[in-house]
């Protein structure tokens, strides 16, 4: 079994031999990294195969003793989720790979860039089969100085403002992962997963804040708030989510890279770490709050945006704050599930982004002016498909979903939520696709009710599939879920607000578009513009970051103007 | 111990001979090597062993960083005189970690001389304000440790350590460290910011009276305070060396905060001071490369050299990111390690200890982007490393690779506890 360690060494050998020969390769550097990758990718879904079929696949190269690190073993743990991550890392290279044949070749530094994309493979591979949380940490951190010589070209200055952001922000992630794991060392004693899972539910402890205050924290939920905040770094979740966009100069393919393979390194980590998160409720619930304000900060900044690669970098923000959201709420499998999806889709959306990109600079009329249309009198056939799909369904799903389903809803909060996932998700992507113009007929009405139908329930399919899939230990998925509940009169209140919210959506568009008028307070209108406004500024978050760097480099110059010369 | 007198007299052998051929830097170069190089052969290969496991370690390290400093060294006008010096101070510092105390303080003592003197004789003027800081803090050691052989109990102990935190750099007493390093000539700075720290620790391990508790507690404090002060001016500097220099005291003073954490000097806290000083070492070491070229080490003046000097750009950037404590270099390793050592679960000062390494890991990042990134200047004209002068680079970087697996008792001191904390209430 131990043949698997060929699928990271592969990439790994590409980007030695690129690294060593780069110079006399050039362009033909392609022809080593591309069979490499691909042969990655070949042996990846075999080993899913057989992780399917025979369970986790483990391998020691090296054993905990005196000599170096003495609580580092190094080695590979192959279970589902590895497996399952790891032809999701080597099918995106490939793609990557076989995209930039063409696509880089004009670039002066071809080689160096496949040996530093076969290299990033190399280590998203080892990171998630990573044997224990050090060797998983000491892979984490070399992904941000990877991250950083991909995103950088060293004489742009915005570019290397922006690579400076990106080391930044993932150091600070990467400090206090690093926290989290010298507390658990120190708390239990060991690093390696099993082990560390069982004796934090063995011994609950907590501690303390601060000596003789008083204030107390459990240590599970240290822990895993500490290595959450180097989730949220990596995931790009708010307020950390500002390196995303200051990467925005790095070519496409790394940009593919980084939005379907490197940004679901927080997603992963959650997993990863699943039975601890089950036991820190409080964790979980601040991860939904963390995911639930990025997802609507990115999603209403992306929307007041007019470059496409800033567009689809919020849009990342916002699919990573519902992936985090999704963790929060103990559907450990569904963020899993859907950051494949998510990584598959947009890795495509911005290789073809890059297409365009070239495409309207080489050609003057394109894009093509945007012609206003008139507005047409409202039909009413397109409009109550809409209502039956946005508004009806969802309120039906919610409401009634535990007699049909029977679901008791107080005790499954997660799939409730889970259902207005799907619906959203759904529906978005249904009108999308047919504008709500375009539905002209009754037949064309009932094809698309019955595609958003289908879609959900294939979605619900492959969700529930793929939970028993990863988390094959009877009432396992279960009992996060149970981790994550809200409390009772929160969740109700949470049900209440996005009801309302739905309902009240739906009555403000509906007589907008009739023409009518809805009463609005002034200051209500008198706010429009000016939230537009904040979020096409981004909140001015990177504009505060700004300014805090500046007073302290001002503070710093003062004090050393007034500190004598002979003190060193 | 014959072996051990041997390998102590064959640096001064070496040095006497060079002064016979100053006016040869080249002849001077190669014998030095050789001297450095049977040293190192001689240390690495067990025939000579020091006093304890953690001297002959510290031993085996200041030989091998000696041989790389001469290997590195420019055949500048300054050239033997930095090599000189080096062997000089090779001798003595291997001489004071193969004795016992008092020989061990009179050695000491000759080094801070040495380098005082080196200092005094590059004739500084009024203005070296930071020259001028480093003789004086030099002399103060040399009276602490002098004050420490007449006196007994904690007030030699605390003596001793003033001593030490010369040496090792702890605020406020940095001066020494820091201005010897900015201002001295060749790859001395490369050679002492390995052999000064060394026999810092050494000397912190083989304190052996106790130290009163109020004053560890002290050493804790000053160590953060003094880690932050740094961060504050490494930030404002424009000059490579001074950045490094630093840069390396906040790493250092780490080191201190381990020892009053735990009251001891752990085995993983020395194995971490060694990982720093090799960072550091390689680092001025490339900055004496820079100086050699351009003449300077301004940073507003020098800068973009990634794309004109890729080889110098990649081990910079490698040594940087072994500074900065990522994977695969040591200073990530042994960090780990104490860190994972430390007192209780994570003690407040903890959370500190933390920030400054963040602190010290973007400081550092800026000054990789500070040197390699950017437009090159128009007006320089820059050359690359030729082979051989990667060699000391890739040696240095090859020993950091190495300290990921260095066994942590080669480090374990001879006796047990010996910054022995008196308790409070023990009688």
């Amino acid at each position: 079994m131990s043949y698997v360690i060929l699928v990271p060494l592969l990439p790994l050998l590409a980007a030695i031999v690129i690294g060593i020969a780069g110079s006399v390769l050039r362009k033909r550097s392609v022809r080593i990294a591309a069979p490499a990758v691909i042969a990655a990718f070949a042996g990846a879904v075999a080993t899913l195969v057989l992780v399917t079929l025979n369970g986790p696949i483990s391998v020691r190269f090296y054993e905990p003793s005196t000599a170096g690190l003495s609580v580092l073993s190094l080695g590979f743990y192959i279970d589902r989720l590895s497996a399952v991550m790891m032809v999701l890392i080597t099918g995106v290279s490939t793609i990557i790979y076989l995209y930039s044949m063409r696509y880089m070749q004009q670039e002066r530094g071809y080689a160096r860039f496949h040996a530093l994309l076969a290299l990033t493979t190399f280590v998203l591979l080892c990171m998630v089969s990573s044997a224990n949380i050090l060797m998983l940490f000491i892979f984490w951190q070399l992904l941000s100085w990877l991250l950083y010589l991909l995103s950088y070209h060293y004489s742009h200055p915005p570019t290397i403002e922006g690579a400076f952001k990106t080391y930044a922000v993932l150091r600070v992630g990467d400090v206090a992962f690093l926290s989290g794991i010298i507390l658990a060392y120190r708390l239990y004693g060991t690093l390696e997963f099993q082990p560390l899972f069982a004796r934090a539910a063995e011994v609950p402890s907590t501690f303390s804040l601060w000596p003789g205050s008083g204030l107390e924290i459990s240590a599970v939920t240290a822990i895993t708030l500490l290595i959450f905040i180097g989730a949220m770094s990596k995931s790009a979740q708010f307020p950390m989510h500002v390196w995303l966009p200051a990467s925005l100069y790095a070519p496409t393919p790394v940009h593919a890279l980084l939005h379907a393979g490197i940004i679901n390194a927080g997603g992963f980590l959650i997993n990863r770490l699943a039975p601890l998160y089950g036991l820190a409720p409080d964790t979980l619930h601040v991860a939904f709050v963390i995911g639930g304000l990025t997802a609507i900060i990115a999603a209403a900044i992306m929307l007041t945006q007019s470059d496409i690669k800033t567009m689809l970098g919020f849009s990342t923000i916002g699919q990573m704050g519902y992936m985090i959201m999704e963790c929060g709420l103990g559907a450990f499998a569904l963020a899993i599930f859907h950051l494949i999806a998510h990584g598959l889709f947009k890795a495509t959306v911005f290789l073809n982004c890059g297409n365009v990109i070239h495409m309207a600079r080489q050609e003057p009329r394109f894009p093509p002016e945007h012609i206003h249309e008139k507005a047409e009198a409202l039909p009413r056939l397109p409009w109550a498909t809409g209502v039956v799909m946005t508004l009806l369904l969802p309120l039906i799903i919610l409401l009634a979903a535990h007699g049909v389903l029977r679901v008791p809803l107080r005790d499954a909060q997660g799939a409730v939520i889970f259902l207005f996932f799907a619906w959203v998700t759904s529906a978005q992507a249904i009108l999308s696709l047919y504008r709500l113009r375009a539905v002209g007929s009754w037949k064309v009405a009932g094809v698309m009710v019955f595609t958003m139908f289908l879609v959900i329930g294939t979605y619900l399919w492959a969700a529930e599939s793929f939970t028993y899939f990863l988390y094959p230990a009877p009432g396992e998925a279960a009992r996060y879920f149970e981790a994550a509940a809200f409390p009772p009169w929160l969740f109700d209140l949470f049900v209440v607000t996005v009801t309302v919210l739905i309902i009240g959506g739906w009555t403000v568009v509906y007589t907008n578009v009739r023409g009518e008028h809805i009463l609005i307070p002034r200051w209500g209108l008198g706010l429009m513009p000016r939230l537009y406004m904040w979020f096409w500024n981004r909140l001015y978050i990177d504009t505060v970051y700004m300014r805090l760097g500046q007073a302290l480099s001002r503070l710093a110059r003062r004090v050393d103007a007034a500190l004598p010369e002979w003190l060193p | 111990m014959h072996e051990v007198l041997v390998v102590t007299i064959l640096p001064f052998l070496g040095a006497t001979i060079s002064l016979f051929l100053w006016s040869r830097p080249r002849v001077v170069k190669a014998a030095a090597l050789l001297v450095a190089g049977v040293t190192v052969i001689g240390l690495a290969s067990g025939a000579v062993t020091g006093s304890d496991p953690t001297a002959t370690a510290l031993m085996t390290l200041i030989a091998v960083t000696a041989f790389v400093a001469v290997l590195g060294q420019q055949l500048t006008r300054q050239a033997p005189l930095s090599i000189v010096v080096g062997l000089i101070i090779l001798g003595l510092s291997l001489a004071a970690l193969a004795g016992s105390q008092p020989v061990e303080h009179t050695f000491l003592g000759c080094i801070m001389g040495t380098v005082a003197l080196l200092l005094l004789w590059r004739a500084i003027g009024p203005a070296d304000a930071l020259a001028w800081g480093a003789v004086a803090g030099l002399g103060v050691g040399i009276l602490a440790l002098a004050a420490s052989a007449v006196v007994s109990g904690s007030i030699a102990a605390v003596l001793q350590l003033v001593a030490c935190a010369i040496l090792l750099p702890l605020f406020p007493l940095q001066a020494a460290f820091v201005g010897s390093l900015s201002n001295l000539p060749g790859t001395l700075p490369a050679f002492l910011a390995v052999v000064l720290p060394c026999l810092g620790w050494h000397g912190i391990v083989s304190l052996t009276s106790e130290v009163p508790v109020p004053l560890i507690h002290t050493v804790i404090a000053l160590a953060l305070v003094g880690a932050l002060y740094e961060a504050l001016r490494a930030s404002v500097q424009f000059h490579l060396a001074r950045i490094i220099v630093s840069i390396t005291t906040i790493l250092f003073s780490l080191v201190w905060w381990h020892v009053g954490a735990t009251g001891k000097a752990a085995p993983e806290a020395g194995w971490y001071l060694s990982t720093v000083s090799l960072a550091a070492s390689g680092l001025l070491l490339a900055g004496h490369q820079l100086e050699a070229r351009y003449g300077f080490l301004d940073l507003d003046k020098l800068r973009g050299l990634a794309r004109p000097t890729p080889r110098f750009a990649t081990l910079v950037g490698l040594l940087l990111m072994a500074a900065m404590g990522l994977p695969l270099f040591g200073v990530f390793s042994t960090f780990m390690a104490m860190m994972i050592a430390s007192p209780s679960p994570m003690p407040q000062s903890g959370v500190i200890v933390l920030l400054i390494w963040l602190i010290a890991s973007l400081l550092l990042m800026r000054l990789l982007q500070r040197l390699l990134c950017g437009q090159p200047k128009p007006d320089v004209v820059y050359q690359d490393l030729t082979l051989t002068e990667l060699l000391p680079l890739v040696l240095v970087l090859s020993l950091l690779a190495l300290g990921v697996h260095v066994p942590v008792h080669l480090f374990q001191p001879a006796a047990q506890a010996h910054v022995t904390v008196v308790a409070e209430g023990t009688p």
